[in-house]
């Protein structure tokens, strides 16, 4: 029996939301927390929100973005499960590929991700804003268990469509809408490796 | 062998003969809750999980900031399932031996301590008794530190019985725990393993106002 893990990606593989980390360059940072906080809590849908942040964030060039990314720190013990199992781990994440291609290739692991298009080290457009019900679709073609781990409201669609469910609440408590779908609820990452090792 | 070191507390019950609108594993018990209590005494333990249902958040939210390594198993369907069904979520994907503990248990240190040696000691499951107190108590039948038989209170011989099952036993055979449309209570999933070993447990469990009130006076038996 195949077993594929997807894991969100801020919050849950970093230990902080990265677009925050992205909007402190252009003095931006508790705006972009607040806003980032409230899409997290479900008050604003992702995909409006995601738009919006991403057009504040276009002044900061895509070289710049990958390389405050490449500095988040990260949750290491997850981040090893991946690296062990890499074969059966995807990140899925509401984010860019062009910001975060860099992460998942450091931590050598495939993704889904919203996508956007660069010129000249500029982002241009968000052409696709993920539906991470979607990836996991996908997934399922290829696996028979999926395990989903996430913290906030857009990890729902995630949440709907996998059959193990934790809700992660490292770095902040999960959103109570997202705990009313899992299985499991985890508040550190020495206890969500423990429980994705047993699986 | 090496030691056990996976625990589950069944905690998701709504403890209605209480009539308290708290869960039964937040009642205060000499400025501790029995939560608190509990996790205590697992504080080696690798491994710790806590059902939840009723009031899940309220419960999640004070024990995972006093202990953020303890795994959350939620059983939303707790208003019309029983304590098997928390006892199978519980210990689902679990592979190696582990201890189930009531949430409604005020526990001995000592005794629990203990208990988990013999466990420890012994191959078979454990099944932890006390002496018969409680009103809805299940009787057992010890015979040379054996458990025989589970008597219920409908029973001929349950006025014979000197002891109850107390909620708390070491599971060796996770195989033990499948979904059985006869299981409705946990002790049941030893029913055709009998005889095994059991060792006494000092502890309460508390069902009743009259329990409640009962722990909080005679505390001090319990730290």
């Amino acid at each position: 029996m195949s077993i594929a893990y997807c894991f969100d990606l801020d919050g849950v593989i970093t230990k902080e939301e990265i677009l925050p980390l992205i909007a402190n360059d252009i003095n931006f940072y508790h705006e972009m927390e607040l806003l980032t906080d409230l899409t997290i809590r479900g008050e604003i849908p992702f995909e409006h929100s995601f738009q919006i942040r991403c057009e504040m964030l276009k002044r900061v060039s895509v070289s710049r973005v990958t390389s405050i990314v490449a500095d988040v720190p990260l949750h290491e013990l997850i981040a090893d499960f991946i690296r062990k199992n890499s074969e059966f781990c995807f990140i899925v994440t509401g984010n860019l590929d062009v910001w975060v291609h860099e992460i998942a290739e450091k931590i050598g692991v495939k993704y889904y991700s919203s996508r956007g298009t660069v010129v000249n080290d500029q982002l241009i457009s968000v052409d696709h804003v993920i539906n991470k019900g979607d990836a996991i679709k996908d997934l399922k073609e290829k696996f028979d268990t999926i395990v989903a781990v996430g913290d906030g409201m857009g990890d729902a669609n995630m949440f709907e469509e996998s059959d193990i469910c934790i809700a992660f609440g490292a770095v902040h408590p999960p959103v109570a809408s997202l705990i009313d779908l899992s299985d499991f609820v985890c508040y550190s990452e020495d206890s969500l490796c423990r429980l994705l090792k047993m699986l | 062998m090496s030691p056990i070191k996976n625990a589950v507390i069944l905690a998701a019950g709504i403890g209605s003969r209480l009539g308290l609108n708290t869960p039964k594993c937040m009642l205060d018990i000499g400025g501790v809750t029995l939560i608190d209590r509990q996790l205590s005494l697992l504080e080696s333990f690798e491994d710790v999980r806590v059902v939840v249902g009723f009031d899940e958040n309220k419960v999640m939210d004070h024990v995972s900031k006093r202990w953020p390594n303890v795994t959350f198993v939620r059983n939303p369907g707790f208003a019309n399932g029983s304590n098997f069904d928390s006892l199978f979520l519980g210990t689902r994907y679990l592979k190696e031996p582990v201890i189930i503990i009531d949430g409604d248990l005020l526990i001995n240190r000592l005794s629990f301590d203990e208990f988990l040696e013999y466990c420890n000691e012994v191959k078979d499951s454990v099944i932890g008794v006390t002496a018969r107190k409680s009103e809805d108590a299940v009787g057992v039948y010890i015979d040379n530190g054996f458990v025989h038989s589970f008597v219920s209170k409908n029973e001929n011989n349950y006025r014979n019985t000197q002891y109850e099952w107390t909620g708390i036993a070491c599971v060796k055979d996770l195989g033990a725990i499948t979904i059985n449309k006869k299981i409705k209570y946990v002790y049941q999933i030893f029913e055709r393993y009998l005889p095994l070993p059991t060792k006494v447990i000092q502890c309460h469990e508390i069902d009743t106002p009259f329990d409640l009130d009962r722990a909080r006076e005679n505390i001090k038996l319990y730290l």
